[in-house]
């Protein structure tokens, strides 16, 4: 019987949409990886908040949530190069039990959050989110 | 009569085709290697930088955030297991840091299992100043070093601790 070339599978071609299918690929998950790295950089500046955050919480700062206060403990403890906002949760009355204090987020930057919870010396549970990230000098 | 079929090229061995095969696999060949030899040696540093990173952040955690085994050690400095500042949580002992600075730099280096690599401590103030300061800053000879820096309450006042630790060319 004569041969045919119909329905045959060309091993070249396979070969190479193969290789292309797995070029594509692997360059994918190359760069997907990448994006999601979490850096030296970031874990410093997530643990600076978290610092930030217990040495308030050891200086009782939180006890008599009075958000000006705060606002000016904030001032005084966070460094220079680095921006912070608390969003303090708990069952209190001021401001429908949700207090946010410290600086306004910044469009285009990396910001890192973090949570942590505190009891008062009146026994309130507070849940603290903390929000970081670094500011140019 | 013995007669001869005639020749026929196919199947024939080519030594030029031979000869250009053999080039172009000795080519591919060396060029696999050099890749290899890149890869494995940028691998090599990764590996090294992470594991420098690694023991960077865990020797401040533990620093920071336990008082340190025994929890007394700061009495009986030359039996320290692990030597720990923590008071309260974000907050240093003072007497803990007073014997931490005063800890000879092998025995810091051996209780941390550290001894391939180099350390410094400092303690700075808020507005920058040098409170305290142990080990050996990095200088000509280092390759590589990281440096975590972590808040902490000491004296009722906010100060920087900056562990660095770096390695040695070799």
């Amino acid at each position: 019987m004569p041969g045919t070339k119909k329905g045959f599978i060309l091993t070249l071609d396979l070969m190479l949409g193969l290789v292309i299918f797995f070029m594509v690929l692997f360059s994918v998950l190359f760069f997907v990886n990448r994006q999601n790295e979490f850096t030296l950089a970031d874990y410093q500046l997530l643990r600076t908040g978290s610092d930030l955050v217990t040495i308030l919480d050891n200086q009782k700062r939180f006890d008599d949530l009075n958000p000006l206060s705060l606002e000016s403990n904030l001032q005084d403890l966070v460094p220079a190069n680095y921006g912070l906002l608390l969003r303090i949760q708990g069952e209190f009355d001021e401001g429908n039990g949700t207090i946010e204090v410290g600086d306004e987020i910044p469009l285009q930057k990396v910001i890192l959050s973090g949570r942590r919870v505190a009891l008062t010396d009146n026994e309130e549970y507070l849940l603290i989110t903390y929000m970081v990230w670094s500011k140019e000098q | 009569m013995n007669e001869r079929p005639p020749q026929s090229k196919r199947g024939q061995l080519f030594s030029l085709d031979l000869m250009a095969s053999g080039l172009g696999f000795i080519i591919f060949f060396i060029f696999l290697i050099s890749v290899w030899l890149v890869l494995s040696s940028r691998l090599e540093e990764k590996r090294e930088a992470e594991e420098l990173q690694l023991q960077a952040f865990q020797i401040t955690n533990m620093l920071i955030m336990s008082p340190g085994v025994p929890a007394d050690w700061e009495g009986n400095p030359a039996e320290v297991t692990i030597p720990g500042l923590q008071q309260s949580p974000g907050r240093l002992n003072q007497s803990k840091l007073d014997a931490f600075v005063a800890l000879d730099y092998n025995q810091v280096q051996k209780t941390f299992n550290i001894g391939r690599f180099e350390y410094q401590f400092k303690v700075i103030g808020i507005n920058g100043s040098l409170l305290y300061s142990a080990g050996i800053p990095p200088d000509n000879s280092s390759t590589r070093s990281i440096s975590v820096n972590r808040w902490v309450l000491q004296e009722n006042e906010t100060q920087q601790i900056l562990f660095t630790l770096w390695s040695r060319s070799k």
